[in-house]
């Protein structure tokens, strides 16, 4: 099977409408990050997040009006994932505490969000069997059984891995504690415990999450020289690898890739973390490749030549390589969309940025590193 | 290189990295966001030390001073290492230097005027801070290793004289309990009360006043110089919380460190207290204090807040429990707390990132059956259309996955869901160096090469095009690898290793495999590609 046999597309002859095309979609990606722009998470800005999974989600308002028990109605919510995974991300930012704050704004969080009725409930010694882990399970059962006990017993311990390991069949939240009390593990005596004073709490916290002020300066500070040094080191080889305006026309397909990312990102609103810019610097690195193999093989045609018309030249210097170009970012591809469709909410924000910063790049490889050199020729009237 | 050694060498490191790497379970470490468990930095405040060897100090010279009968119109604290007498006595100059010089060796005096300034020492300063930090690091162990968890990660960070401490608890599910029995310093005292004039002790309990005025009132305008103010919080009937002030006597009868053990133990109603035990000579002091004292008030403090205020009924030697509306839970952390020691300074929070299990069974389920998947469709995919040398790239490409693996085991790299993610990418990337050696072999073979010569000519130059394509990413792995957080760590150290394998298997394993299959015959003129 073959791709292309022999193909002979004309880039650069519709070379304006691309890259009219391009300067569309850099203008909207500016437009987007100027006003709506970047999720940008606590890593960057500071602040307590905490992802919980509901029973059933409650609607923004009334989630908004528990939060302002404990003053923090001014958080961030955001649904996270598909609706049946019913999980919901609550941030905020700093608060003016400065470093004091440390940690206890994701205890506020959750207590304002815990109904009262399961709070009192807590409060007496019953068991929420979604806040809930293996060991605290345990314990609980042993203590039923002798109030004394300093620790669980192995039946107890037992019991509790069970109920934990049918929690999370069920998606790591109990609807109600039904299925939990007919456990083969479960003895009738604490079977009956369980009915009686336990319950399946409203939501689980899966995760939590604090940076304070100087946590947070340090990781932007850390970025920075991060993105800095992967930039001045890629900057380097081009310098090295190609002559004047080679470098400049492979730095621009490279903005553009950041640009398009960026505004990818902002319109979809996903979380713009460490890991997406890990993303988009790999990016940059592998859709350099492309530009490289290409102006390779058009230095490596110019000098031999016959007759000069770049724009002729340009094309079928594209023209050949564009098997090998096509053929290896058509890989990577197929490995980010499944990275795409099946990764989790948790991949998600990197491996969205992986595909369009994927898109961009093969996109920018071939419709503007290309034609930026010609219009360098023509209307600049320099040559290569 | 001969093909028989050829294939014995490519044996041998895929055996020794299916060693490392086999069982996957036990091999490979896992980072926090796919084990699940707490992550902590925090700081030590070690000002808070040094002001209170700074106070000691202080009482000292006070104390000092007054016996000496030297006069002077007070002391002052001018900065945290700073000690001022104000007006000494002029003519007892020269004795106040040497008492300064003998008893306080460690200060530097300097007059002003009439005012003496001491300052402390810079190097003990640096002591100072040096044992706080150590201690800090001790009780905060000791309080782990009470909760019992499983390869927890106790460390000091922060370069020489660092005062960060990284805490890591993999599996750990409460982390709100968890951070509060850290960070609490549980610093006990027991604190006689001073009973304003014309009040007896269970008179004053009806009464004891919400505001340090009012208290101050008790006492007919002014406390007596050893008594001090201490709140005290609780809740009134209708569950909002009161603030109350306790007169109690500066000076501490007993404190936390005079403890020798403390457990969790059931009161006369059986609700749950704290039962302690006292070393020998606390328990000697404790006895005097209690039998001198019947029918008192004795507060016991926590962290300088009032939790109850008992009274004394009868001589009470080494071993007492502590009252203090107690849940089950609050009884046990306090006693572990105690067991483990106060915390020599205030301990606060910096970072926190705690991953619930669920979240991190669920990010290396679907990581892995992404990365399974998009794997799959790229062997499907070289098969289809490189036929039987499709075969060869696909079991380059899973000779690549063990190398991969292998190396993260035996580097003790840690993977992180990117780092799933980028094993994904560099199935992605590592199959596009086989991809430049077919496209390369086609080429020739169009040209009207044999097999052998297209075979050989594909190969040629791929080393330095391979290197070639894979150079920009490595730079941005690299410096993605030095100034990464944990998880990015992780993404950046499975592309390096990831593609340097992919060197060795799409060059050296993949022309192994050519050979291997053209060995036998001799002018084949068909090649599948």
């Amino acid at each position: 099977m073959e791709l292309l046999t022999d193909p002979k597309f004309d880039f650069l002859g519709r070379r304006n409408f691309f890259m009219g095309l391009s300067a569309l979609g850099i203008a909207a990606s500016i437009g987007f990050l100027a006003f709506r722009g970047l999720n940008l998470g606590i890593e960057f800005l500071g602040g307590t997040e905490v992802v919980l999974r509901f029973r059933e989600a409650p609607e923004e308002e009334e989630i908004r009006a528990r939060l302002d028990r404990e003053n923090l109605a001014d958080a961030q919510i955001q649904r996270l994932g598909r609706p049946e995974d019913r999980e919901v991300l609550i941030r905020t930012g700093l608060l003016p505490g400065g470093e004091e704050e440390g940690g206890e704004t994701s205890r506020r969080l959750t207590d304002a969000l815990r109904p009262p009725e399961e709070r009192e409930r807590t409060a007496r010694g019953d068991l929420d069997l979604n806040a809930a882990g293996a060991d605290a399970i345990a314990l609980w059962l042993a203590r039923r059984s002798d109030p004394a006990a300093a620790g669980p017993t192995a039946e107890a311990e037992s019991a509790a891995a069970a109920i934990a390991r049918l929690r999370e069949q069920r998606g790591g939240i109990f609807t109600d504690p039904a299925g939990a009390l007919e456990l083969p593990e479960v003895s009738p005596e604490w079977g009956s415990a369980l009915a009686a004073d336990a319950f399946a709490g409203e939501f689980v916290v899966r995760e939590v999450g604090f940076i304070g002020p100087s946590a947070g300066q340090e990781l932007r500070l850390k970025t920075y020289w991060a993105v800095a040094g992967a930039m001045a080191g890629i900057l380097i080889y081009i310098w090295l690898r190609f002559r004047f305006f080679w470098g400049f026309a492979a730095v621009a397909a490279i903005v553009h890739d950041v640009l398009i990312t960026l505004g990818g990102m902002s319109v979809t609103q996903k979380e713009f973390s460490l890991p997406v810019v890990a993303a988009v610097l790999t990016v940059i690195g592998f859709s350099l490749n492309d530009t490289i193999v290409i102006f390779d093989r058009i230095r490596e045609n110019l000098r031999t030549a016959r007759v000069r018309d770049l724009a002729a030249l340009l094309n079928q210097s594209i023209n050949q390589t564009l098997s090998r170009t096509l053929l290896t970012s058509l890989t990577v591809l197929f490995v980010v969309i499944t990275l795409n469709l099946f990764g989790g909410t948790k991949m998600n924000s990197l491996s969205f940025a992986l595909l369009i910063g994927l898109f961009a790049g093969i996109y920018s490889t071939v419709f503007i590193a290309s034609p930026l050199l010609l219009i360098w020729e023509r209307t600049l009237g320099r040559r290569l | 290189m001969q093909l028989r050694w050829k294939i014995l060498l490519i044996l041998a490191v895929i055996g020794f990295a299916v060693w490392q790497a086999f069982p996957l379970q036990e091999t490979i470490r896992l980072g926090l966001d796919l084990r699940g468990g707490l992550n902590l930095v925090m700081q030590v405040r070690t000002d808070d030390a040094v002001r209170a060897e700074v106070d000691q100090v202080e009482e000292r010279l006070a104390a000092e001073l007054k016996e000496a009968g030297i006069a002077h119109a007070g002391l002052e604290r001018s900065s945290l290492t700073r000690i001022r007498i104000r007006a000494a006595e002029e003519a007892r100059a020269e004795e106040l230097r040497g008492r300064l010089r003998e008893g306080f060796a460690e200060w530097s005096e300097e007059r002003e005027g009439d005012d003496w300034v001491l300052d402390l020492g810079p190097q003990v300063v640096e002591d100072v801070r040096e044992v706080a930090v150590r201690q800090a690091l001790e009780t905060i162990r000791e309080r782990v290793d009470q909760f019992g968890v499983a390869e927890p990660v106790i460390q000091r960070q922060g370069l020489a004289g660092g005062e960060r401490i990284l805490v890591q608890l993999p599996g750990v599910e409460n982390p709100e309990r968890v951070k509060e029995v850290f960070i609490t310093p549980a610093f006990l005292e027991w604190k006689l009360a001073v009973m304003p004039p014309d009040l007896t002790p269970d008179e004053f309990r009806q009464v004891v006043p919400d505001s340090e005025e009012r208290l101050a009132g008790m006492f007919g305008g002014v406390l007596p110089e050893d008594v001090g103010v201490y709140p005290e919080e609780i809740t009134a009937p209708d569950g909002t919380p009161v603030r109350r002030f306790w007169p109690l006597k500066r000076a501490s009868a007993v404190s936390g460190r005079d403890l020798k053990n403390s457990r969790r133990d059931q009161g006369r109603f059986g609700e749950p207290v704290v039962g302690f035990t006292l070393t020998a000579e606390a328990g000697r002091r404790f006895e005097k204090l209690t039998r001198e004292n019947r029918g008192q008030l004795l507060a016991i403090l926590l962290d300088g807040q009032v939790i109850s205020a008992p009274r004394i009924n009868d001589v009470i030697s080494d071993q007492g429990i502590i009252e203090g509306g107690f849940t089950v839970e609050g009884a046990e952390d306090l006693a572990l707390q105690l067991r483990s020691g106060a915390l020599p300074a205030t301990v606060v929070i910096l970072e926190e990132r705690t991953v619930g299990p669920s979240l991190g069974a669920d990010s290396i389920r679907q990581g892995v059956r992404a990365s399974l998947a998009g794997s799959l469709v790229v062997a499907v995919f070289m098969i289809l259309y490189y036929k039987f040398s499709g075969v060869n790239a696909v079991i380059a490409l899973a000779l690549n996955l063990v190398l991969l693996l292998g190396a993260m085991a035996y580097l003790g790299a840690t993977l992180t869901l990117p780092g799933i993610a980028g094993i994904a990418l560099t199935v992605g990337m590592a199959v596009d160096a086989n991809v430049l050696v077919f496209e390369r072999i086609r080429e020739e073979r169009r040209l009207g090469r044999t097999v052998r010569s297209a075979v050989a000519g594909g190969f040629s130059k791929a080393l330095i095009t391979i290197v070639d394509s894979n150079v920009t990413t490595w730079i941005a792995a690299v410096f993605l690898y030095g100034y990464g957080t944990g998880p990015v760590k992780g993404f950046a150290v499975t592309l390096i290793i990831g593609l340097l394998a992919s060197m060795f298997t799409a060059l050296f394993v993949s022309r192994t495999l050519f050979d291997l299959l053209l060995g036998r015959r001799r002018a084949t003129d068909r090649l599948s590609i």
